[in-house]
C-alpha cells in the first residue's frame, strides 16, 4: 500500500478476485442504484453464480465498498455508495482520454450563481425571520415568493430533471432545489410549523471549505435527483472521472462515447439523452459547470467547479481498512488547505460599502449579512452598512461594539473613521431601548412573591427580576426550569408557553476566531473536518428523491459472515459434495443439482469421456428420468445434460466459503 | 502570482483596487472603455455598458482591445457574459453612418455594409413611423427632419449611428480671446493644455469626426472658459444653455471678461430677461416654462430664433427631456456637452450620447489634482457637543426642530474661533444658513456678514477687500449658494447647512478648489453637533464627495483638531519626502 493511494483504492487492492469480479458486475448492472440480493442473482450472469454473488457482497460490505439499509420487514436493500463508484471509476474501467474542444461560434451560456451561494442567503434568511407554515403544512405565499426570489437559476433549468416532490404545484420555483438540500443537510427543520435553521449543523457547514461544500453538493444531488438508470447514473459519475478535467471544453458526445468505450453501458435512447440535457442545464443553473449550445440543444460542457465527491468516502473506508498513516496524511491536507487569514478580507469602503472577495469564507459572511445589506452577490458580493441595517444586527443581539470588533479583525485597512463614528452612532440612538419578549411570572398576592423570592436566591442560575410586589420577569430560556422549580414548591403555574423562538439569528461560531485568535487551531479543523464527512455520510433527509429513496431506511452494519445465512442447510449438506468431484449415483447426482440450484452456485461435471467443465445450472426437469439445462463457463451458451451424461459432480462453493 | 488590481462583475461593473501598484495603469485604460461611477478610498467603481464601449468606439479601440486589456487587469477570470457584451456592442459600433443624399436634400440616407442591420432596423415596430424607404440592400432613406429622433431610437433599440451628415455654418460671429490680444500683456488668461485638447477633441480635430460631443471634467477645471473656447474656434453664433440663472450671469461674466465680444453681443434670456442676442445664455428652466400642462412650451422656440451655429448644454446631465426632443430637431446644428459626470439620474444617457454626442474628451479630477490645476482639499467633520439646556430644548423639539436646533448650537462659535485661529491670515469663508446665527457669530467674531438683504455694492465692496486681503474672514449666508462673483478662498467653515444636500456640500467645497500659492492646498471644515439629526444629515451630505475621493477626517473638540492638523503636516511630509 502507499500513502498516494486514496482508503478506497486501497480497500478495492485488497479485495479477493471473486470481490472484483462481484463489484464490476454490480457496477455494470446498478451502479449506485440499490438492489436485494435476490434481484441480483436473478440477472442473467454467465460468469458468476448466485452462490458467489452472494459471497462477494459480503466481502464487499466487509471492505466498506458497499453499503447495506434494512427495510422495514427486514429486507436488505445493498448498493454502491456514489462517492465509491466516482473514486473506483479508472480503477474498473479502461479510463480513455476525453477529447477536449474547442467552441466555434455556437453560444457559450455561462454558469449561473453557486448553489452554496444561494442556500446560504436562504439560510441567511431562515435565520432572520423563520420560515412559518400554514395549517396545511405549506409555506406561505408571500415567503415563497421572498426565497424564490434569493435563488439565482431559473426553474426550468432542473424542469428536464422531472423530479417529484410534495406540493409540487405550490413550490414551482427553484427554492425546492435549495430547501431540499437544506434539509438533506440538516440545515434546518420543521419546529411546530416554523422552519427554522438547525444552529450547530450551520455553525460547522459555514465553517466548511467551499470546495468541499460543492462536494458535497454534487454527492447530494447524484444520490437525489437522478432517476434509477444505470446509464445516467454512469453519465453522472463519469463526468467527474479524472477524464474530465477542470476549465476544458468537452462535447456531450465525446463523454457519452467514452463511457460506451470503456465498457461500462451500452448505447443510450432519446430519453435518456433528453435527461443528460437536463442534468447538464441544471449543472450550469447551478453554477458547476458552463454550457455550449447549438440550436439551443447543449453539446457541449466545461467545469467550471469540478466537484470531487470521492473524498466524501475517506473517512469510513479509513476507519474500516487503512492504516492511521493515510489518515494523518489526509487530514493535514485539509487543515493546510483551510483559508488563511490574509484571504479572509472585507473592504471597507468610506462610501458605506463594503466588498466581500469571493475567497472569503461564509463564516465571515453570515456575520456581516446581520450588519450590511447585500446588494450584489458577484465576484466581489458588495454591501451597505445602513442605518437601519445596523437596527437588523441590535435586532438579533448585536451591539455597534461586536460589530466594529468583527469588522476591526476581518477588514483589510481597517474601517474607515466615518464609518466606525455611525455605526457607533446608530447603534447609540438605536440601541437605548428595545422591546424584548420575555414573559411575566404573576403571583396571586405577595406572599407568594416573596416565597419565591426567597426561594430562589439560592438558583443562581436563573435570575428573576422583579417588577412590583407580585411580578418577576422570567427569561425566555429559563421558563422550563422556572416551572419545574415552581412544581416542586406546589406552586405549579397555570399556563404552558410554547417556547420555540423563531428567528433567532445565531453568531457563525466564529467568535472564536475574531474575539480571540486569527485562526482555528488544526485541533479545531480536524473536528470541522470530521463532522463534515459525516455529515456527508448521514445527509439524507429531504423531500426529493429521484430515484430509491434508501435515506428513509435504517443503515445496516451486520455483515452476515456464517455460511448457515448465505448456504441455508450448508451443515446438513454432505462434505464430500463440495469438496471433490466424485462419481454418484443418479439420483445422488440429482439432489446434488438441486441443492446447487437452491443456493444458486456453480458445478463441476466431467461426462463419460472425461471431460471436465464448469457450469452454472438452470433448471432441472423430470423425476426419475431428469436433465438438466446449464451454461457452461467457457462456452457461455446454454445446453441440455441427460442424467447418463454425467459421470462425476461436484458442488463449486466459493473458495471464501470453503477455505 | 501578480494579482491583478480589477475585479470584473458579471454585470459589468468594474472594481478597481486603489492601493494596487498597477492602479494607475488601469484607471488610465478604464477611463477609455468604462464609466467612473464613484472614486472613495479603497476601490474606485466603473461600470462598462454599451454607451460606454461605444465612446471607446469613437475613440479607436476595438473588441479585442478591450478584452485583452479586461483580461490583462483582471483579479479573477472575466466572465463570458462581459466578453460576449463587449463584443457585440463594440461590432455595432461604426456599422451604420448618416450621409446627406446628395440628390436630394430633403432626405438623408442610413447606410450600412452589413444589409443584415438594415433588415433588422425595419423590423422594429418603433422604427416604422419614420417611413424608411429601403432604396438597396445597403441604404436606407428618410426624411431628413427625423435626422434626430431616428439616432436616438437606433441608439436605444443597441444601434449607434455615425451621423455623417454635416452641419450648417450658423451666422457667423466674429471675436476672439482675449488673452490673444497682444495689446493687453496684463492679460492673464491662456488656455491649460488639456483645455486646448478637449477643444480640439470637440471639434475633431484629430479624428475628423467633430462638431458633436460631450467633454466630461470635473469641478474646478474651467468647463466655461472649454466652451468659450470651442466658440471662438467657430466664430457662429451660439446658444449656451445651462442649469440654473446663476450660471447663465456667470457665463456672461466670463464671456465679458475672457472675449472681446461687446456687451450687446451678449443676451441673457432668462425669467427675468427676453435678450436674443449672437450669443445667448439661458436655462433649461426656462426652456421648458409652460402655463399649463396642456400648453405648448412658450420659449422652447429660443432654438430657432436665430441661426444659430453652435449650441452649448452646460451640466448635460440634467438636460430635461423636453430639451432633448427641441434637440432632436436641430441635429443639423453643432452641438457641445459640457458636464462632470455622464451618469444621470434619469437613465438617459443614451439620449445624451445619441442627441448631443459621444463623449469626446474627459479629465479624470486626480489628475487635475496632481498637476495643480485644482488645489487639494482636507475636509474635517467637526463634531461639537451639546450643552444640557440644548440637550433638553433637542429632545422636546419636533423632526424639523430638531435639526435646527443642532445646527445653530451655540458651542460652534468657540469651535469657529479656534479653527481661525489655525488658519490665521488665511483667507476663510464663513458659511451658514441661519442669518440668526451668523449675525451672532458675526458681532462675537467682529467681521463683516453678507446675507440676502446685503446690498450689491456693498456685497462688491466686501468681495473686493476679501480678494485684497484686507478682510481676510468673511461669513456669508446661504445667498452663496448662487453667487457668481464670490470669491475663492483656503479655508471653508461650513457652520450649518440645508439638511442632507449634496449639491451645496459639493458646491460649498468648490469654493476652495482654486489653485493656491505655495502647497496649493484647502481646508473645508463642517461643524455637527455631535448624536443628533444633523450629524445624520452630514453624512448624507459628505457622501457624494466621499464617492468622489474625499476623505473626512473626524475630531471630536479642539485638541482632536489641532492633533489632526499635525497628523496631515506629517503625512505631506512623508509623501513629500
Amino acid at each position: 500500500m502507499t500513502v498516494q493511494d486514496s482508503s478506497c483504492v486501497t480497500a478495492w487492492k485488497q479485495l479477493t478476485p471473486l470481490g472484483h469480479q462481484t463489484f464490476e458486475y454490480i457496477m455494470k448492472s446498478y451502479a449506485g442504484i440499490p438492489f436485494t440480493l435476490d434481484a441480483l442473482q436473478a440477472k442473467e450472469n454467465v460468469h458468476l453464480s448466485g452462490a458467489e454473488l452472494r459471497v462477494g457482497c459480503m466481502t464487499l460490505l466487509g471492505a466498506g465498498l458497499l453499503s447495506s439499509v434494512v427495510k422495514a420487514w427486514g429486507e436488505h436493500l445493498y448498493y454502491v455508495p456514489i462517492p465509491i463508484c466516482t473514486e473506483l471509476q479508472s480503477i474498473l474501467w479502461s479510463e480513455k482520454d476525453v477529447p477536449s474542444y474547442v467552441p466555434q461560434n455556437e453560444i457559450v451560456k455561462e454558469a449561473g450563481g453557486s448553489l452554496v451561494m444561494d442556500i446560504f442567503r436562504t439560510l441567511v434568511f431562515t435565520a432572520k425571520s423563520g420560515i412559518p407554515l400554514t395549517s396545511k403544512g405549506t409555506i406561505h405565499q408571500k415567503v415563497l415568493r421572498k426565497l424564490n426570489a434569493l435563488v439565482g437559476f431559473e426553474p426550468e433549468q432542473f424542469a428536464r430533471l422531472k423530479l417529484r416532490y410534495p406540493h409540487s404545484d405550490l413550490y414551482t420555483g427553484s427554492i425546492v432545489i435549495v430547501l431540499d438540500m437544506l434539509f438533506a443537510l440538516d440545515l434546518i427543520i420543521n419546529t411546530g410549523g416554523v422552519w427554522s435553521i438547525q444552529e450547530g449543523q450551520v455553525r460547522r457547514w459555514l465553517n466548511t471549505r467551499s470546495e468541499q461544500l460543492q462536494d458535497q453538493l454534487y454527492t447530494q444531488m447524484v444520490l437525489r435527483y437522478i432517476p434509477p438508470d444505470v446509464w445516467l447514473q454512469q453519465w453522472a459519475i463519469g463526468i467527474v472521472s479524472d477524464s474530465i478535467e477542470q476549465d476544458i471544453w468537452y462535447r456531450v458526445e465525446d463523454v457519452s462515447q467514452l463511457l460506451y468505450l470503456s465498457n461500462r453501458v451500452g448505447l443510450y435512447d432519446e430519453r435518456q439523452a433528453e435527461w443528460i440535457e437536463g442534468w447538464l442545464d441544471f449543472l450550469n443553473g447551478t453554477g458547476f459547470m458552463d454550457l455550449i449550445l447549438e440550436d439551443s440543444k447543449i453539446i457541449g460542457f466545461r467545469w467550471k467547479l469540478k466537484p470531487d465527491i470521492t473524498s466524501a468516502v475517506t473517512s469510513k473506508i479509513t476507519s474500516e481498512v487503512t492504516s492511521q498513516v493515510t489518515s494523518k496524511v489526509e487530514r493535514v491536507d485539509v487543515a493546510s488547505s483551510m483559508p488563511t487569514i490574509s484571504s479572509q478580507m472585507l473592504y471597507i469602503q468610506s462610501d458605506f460599502e463594503v466588498l466581500v472577495p469571493p475567497e472569503t469564507s461564509l463564516a465571515i459572511r453570515w456575520e456581516l449579512e446581520i450588519s450590511a445589506e447585500n446588494s450584489t452577490y458577484d465576484t466581489m458580493s458588495v454591501y451597505k452598512f445602513s442605518r437601519a441595517s445596523i437596527g437588523e444586527a441590535l435586532k438579533h443581539g448585536r451591539n455597534s461594539k461586536d460589530i466594529l470588533d468583527f469588522l476591526e479583525k476581518y477588514a483589510a485597512g481597517g474601517v474607515p473613521e466615518n464609518v466606525e463614528s455611525a455605526i457607533k452612532q446608530w447603534g447609540l440612538e438605536l440601541g437605548r431601548t428595545q422591546f424584548a419578549e420575555v414573559h411575566m411570572l404573576r403571583c396571586s398576592d405577595d406572599a407568594t412573591a416573596r416565597t419565591i423570592s426567597t426561594y430562589m436566591s439560592n438558583h443562581e442560575a436563573i435570575v428573576l427580576e422583579p417588577i412590583g410586589s407580585k411580578d418577576f420577569i422570567v427569561q425566555l430560556k429559563d421558563i422550563k426550569a422556572m416551572s419545574k422549580i415552581l412544581t416542586q414548591m406546589d406552586l405549579s403555574p397555570l399556563d404552558t408557553l410554547d417556547h420555540s423562538i423563531v428567528g433567532f439569528y445565531p453568531e457563525a461560531g466564529l467568535e472564536n476566531d475574531w474575539r480571540h485568535r486569527a485562526l482555528a487551531s488544526s485541533n479545531e479543523l480536524k473536528h470541522i473536518d470530521e463532522d463534515v464527512e459525516a455529515e456527508i455520510q448521514g445527509g439524507q433527509r429531504g423531500w426529493i428523491h429521484n430515484g430509491v429513496p434508501i435515506h428513509v431506511y435504517k443503515q445496516s452494519t451486520e455483515i452476515p459472515v456464517a455460511y448457515e445465512e448465505l448456504f441455508p442447510g450448508f451443515q446438513e449438506v454432505p462434505a464430500v459434495w463440495w469438496k471433490e468431484l466424485r462419481r454418484v449415483h443418479s439420483s445422488t447426482a440429482k439432489s446434488i443439482i438441486e441443492q446447487a440450484l437452491i443456493w444458486r452456485t456453480k458445478l463441476r461435471i466431467s461426462d463419460k469421456k472425461g471431460e471436465i467443465v464448469d457450469a452454472i445450472p438452470r433448471t432441472i426437469e423430470g423425476e426419475n428420468e431428469w436433465k438438466v439445462e446449464i451454461t457452461p463457463l467457457d462456452k457461455l451458451t446454454k445446453m441440455w445434460l441427460e442424467e447418463q451424461d454425467i459421470d462425476q459432480i461436484q458442488l463449486l462453493l466459493p473458495t471464501e466459503v470453503t477455505g | 502570482m501578480d494579482q491583478g488590481s480589477c475585479i470584473v462583475q458579471r454585470d459589468g461593473t468594474v472594481l478597481l483596487e486603489k492601493n494596487h501598484k498597477g492602479f494607475e495603469e488601469a484607471r488610465s485604460q478604464l477611463n477609455a472603455f468604462a464609466e467612473l461611477i464613484k472614486s472613495p478610498e479603497g476601490f474606485h467603481t466603473y461600470r462598462i455598458t454599451s454607451l460606454s464601449l461605444w465612446n471607446a468606439a469613437s475613440a479607436g479601440w476595438q473588441p479585442q482591445e478591450v478584452t485583452e486589456t479586461l483580461r490583462r487587469l483582471s483579479r479573477f477570470p472575466i466572465p463570458d457574459k462581459v466578453v460576449n457584451e463587449v463584443t457585440l456592442w463594440l461590432s455595432r459600433y461604426g456599422r451604420l453612418y448618416l450621409r446627406e443624399n446628395p440628390y436630394d436634400p430633403t432626405t438623408l440616407e442610413l447606410i450600412s455594409d452589413a444589409s443584415e442591420d438594415l433588415d433588422q432596423i425595419e423590423k422594429i415596430t418603433a422604427m416604422k413611423k419614420f417611413a424608411l424607404r429601403r432604396s438597396n440592400a445597403n441604404t436606407i432613406k428618410f426624411h431628413a427632419r427625423y435626422r434626430g429622433t431616428i439616432k436616438q431610437e437606433l441608439t436605444r433599440q443597441g444601434y449607434p449611428v455615425l451621423d455623417e451628415a454635416g452641419y450648417h455654418q450658423g451666422s457667423m460671429l466674429s471675436f476672439a480671446l482675449k488673452s490673444g490680444e497682444p495689446s493687453k500683456p496684463d492679460s492673464s488668461f491662456q488656455l491649460r493644455p488639456y483645455q486646448r485638447e478637449s477643444v480640439m477633441a470637440f471639434l475633431g480635430e484629430k479624428s475628423g469626426l467633430g462638431g458633436s460631443g460631450v467633454l466630461v471634467l470635473p469641478c474646478g477645471a474651467g468647463k466655461t472658459i472649454i466652451g468659450i473656447a470651442a466658440m471662438e474656434s467657430l466664430q457662429c453664433e451660439t446658444l449656451i444653455l445651462t442649469s440654473n440663472v446663476t450660471s447663465v450671469r456667470q457665463w456672461i461674466k466670463e464671456l465679458e471678461h475672457k472675449t472681446t465680444l461687446l456687451n450687446t453681443d451678449i443676451g441673457e434670456y432668462s425669467g427675468e430677461y427676453k435678450q436674443v442676442c449672437p450669443v445667448t445664455v439661458s436655462t433649461y428652466q426656462i426652456l421648458t416654462h409652460r402655463n399649463s400642462k396642456e400648453e405648448a412650451f412658450t420659449h422652447m422656440s429660443l432654438f430657432n430664433e436665430r441661426d444659430w451655429g453652435l449650441i452649448i448644454y452646460d451640466e448635460v446631465h440634467l438636460l430635461p427631456a423636453p430639451v432633448f426632443r427641441a434637440t432632436a430637431d436641430i441635429q443639423a446644428t453643432r452641438r457641445l456637452g459640457l458636464t462632470a459626470t455622464l451618469i444621470r439620474e434619469d437613465g438617459c444617457e443614451k439620449d445624451v450620447f445619441s442627441l448631443i454626442g459621444p463623449k469626446r474628451y474627459e479629465m479624470p479630477w486626480r489628475e487635475l489634482e496632481q498637476a495643480g490645476w485644482i488645489a487639494s482639499v482636507d475636509c474635517y467633520e467637526v463634531r461639537v457637543p451639546m450643552s444640557s439646556q440644548l440637550q433638553e430644548r433637542y429632545v422636546h423639539a419636533s423632526n424639523r426642530e430638531k435639526f435646527r436646533e443642532a445646527s445653530e448650537n451655540d458651542a460652534k462659535i468657540p469651535c469657529v474661533q479656534s479653527i481661525l485661529e489655525l488658519h490665521a491670515g488665511e483667507k476663510t469663508l464663513i458659511i451658514g444658513q441661519y442669518v440668526n446665527q451668523l449675525i451672532l457669530l458675526a458681532d462675537i467674531l467682529q467681521v463683516p456678514l453678507i446675507t440676502g438683504s446685503t446690498p450689491q455694492q456693498e456685497r462688491v465692496r466686501l468681495y473686493d477687500a476679501f480678494r485684497a486681503g484686507q478682510e481676510p474672514v468673511l461669513i456669508v449666508s446661504k445667498v452663496a449658494n448662487f453667487a457668481v462673483d464670490l470669491p475663492d478662498a483656503k479655508v471653508g467653515i461650513q457652520i450649518s447647512g440645508s439638511f442632507g444636500s449634496r449639491q451645496e456640500e459639493a458646491q460649498r467645497l468648490g469654493r476652495l478648489l482654486r489653485p493656491k500659492s505655495g502647497e496649493n492646498r484647502a481646508y473645508f471644515y463642517t461643524l455637527v453637533t455631535e448624536g443628533t439629526k444633523e450629524q445624520e444629515f452630514a453624512l448624507r451630505r459628505q457622501l457624494f464627495l466621499i464617492e468622489q475621493g474625499y476623505h473626512y477626517y473626524i475630531s471630536r473638540g479642539l485638541d482632536e483638531l489641532r492633533d489632526l492638523d499635525e497628523v496631515r503636516v506629517k503625512e505631506r511630509e512623508v509623501l513629500k519626502g
